[in-house]
């Protein structure tokens, strides 16, 4: 039945390599912390919906990133939210195209959508 | 393959055997008696488990992957280096993932991890941690949006062609759960052979 564990040098290296695994583990935790974000994503596969469906529509004129608060600042948001987003996500192209959602898509803001910019968000969809 | 010592006593067993039923029937025919001595027979050992024996898998296969609720298809790639320790298996295994939304936004998932396996027959079953990096590219511009990923997996497999004592070709199941800001969340089906 010894003959079936592993030995105890084994045994100690298979605990370091755990340590090992186990620090790497937690630091990539606290790097993740930010993570990937769903109103980003939603976004992101929002406008790749609109890019299959909408006749000339120009993906690069959609913001869809976040931009954390600097020092005095608000956080910038997507222009597409994620109700918005699963939105234009959830409709077939003819809807997108004979509701005028891609032509409404197509306008919004080139510098995304502030807390504190007063302005309320756009709605594309439906 | 490296012989055990039972390998090698085995013959010398037998060998011994027979010389003994042999002397014994001589003995009986001559109306003699004879003592019969103990047949001088090497110790069978029996040895333990190989330890440290390396092995190699690589496995291919596709991935379900869910992301907020969004389905990912994916590939999975994926390379083990480690060892069998008795009934055990243990060692690092590197992953890489590349992925489609149906909406068309690319995805990629790389994680290093390590795993630890009960060997049951031909079957292997077990898990680990794995630390890694996940992506999905923009489709509007600027650089992909991607985060360091921490998680873990649990993983099956079968031997459906056994080639020798640990090689086999081999049908594997995955699951995995990766925190990535929100669990990403996978299954994975694949083929995979290991020597």
């Amino acid at each position: 039945m010894a003959d079936l564990l592993p030995s105890p040098r084994i045994r100690r290296h298979t605990w370091r390599s755990g340590a090992t695994l186990t620090a790497g583990v937690l630091v990539a935790v606290a790097l993740s912390c930010a993570g990937i974000r769903e109103d980003e994503f939603d976004c992101e596969s929002a406008v790749a919906h609109l890019s299959d469906c909408c006749p000339q529509f120009n993906a690069q004129l959609v913001d869809c990133t976040y931009q954390a608060p600097q020092a005095c600042g608000s956080p910038v948001y997507p222009d597409l939210g994620v109700a918005q987003s699963n939105c234009i996500r959830s409709e077939s192209c003819e809807t997108l195209r004979s509701s005028g959602v891609c032509t409404r898509a197509q306008s919004l803001p080139l510098d995304g959508l502030t807390e504190d910019s007063g302005a309320p968000a756009p709605v594309v969809c439906p | 393959m490296r012989p055990s010592l039972f390998g090698w006593a085995a013959p010398v067993l037998v060998a011994c055997a027979l010389s003994s039923s042999s002397r014994s029937a001589r003995a009986q025919e001559g109306g003699a008696v004879v003592i019969e001595e103990p047949p001088a027979t090497t110790p069978a050992v029996a040895t333990g488990p190989h330890l440290n024996e390396a092995i190699v898998g690589l496995d291919v296969g596709y991935a379900r992957e869910s992301l907020y609720s969004t389905p990912i298809n994916a590939l999975d790639f994926s390379l083990s280096l480690g060892g069998d320790f008795g009934h055990l298996s243990a060692g690092a295994i590197l992953e890489v993932t590349p992925g489609w939304t149906r909406e068309g936004l690319d995805t990629t998932g790389v994680n290093l991890g390590g795993f630890i396996e009960a060997r049951l027959g031909r079957f292997r079953m077990g898990g680990g941690l794995r630390i890694g990096r996940f992506s999905v590219a923009r489709a509007t511009y600027g650089s992909d949006l991607a985060t360091a990923s921490s998680g873990m997996f649990f993983r099956v497999s079968f031997d459906l062609i056994p080639f020798s004592d640990h090689g086999a070709l081999y049908l594997v199941g995955k699951g995995t759960l990766d925190d990535v800001g929100a669990y990403l969340l996978g299954a994975t089906v694949g083929l995979g052979v290991r020597f």
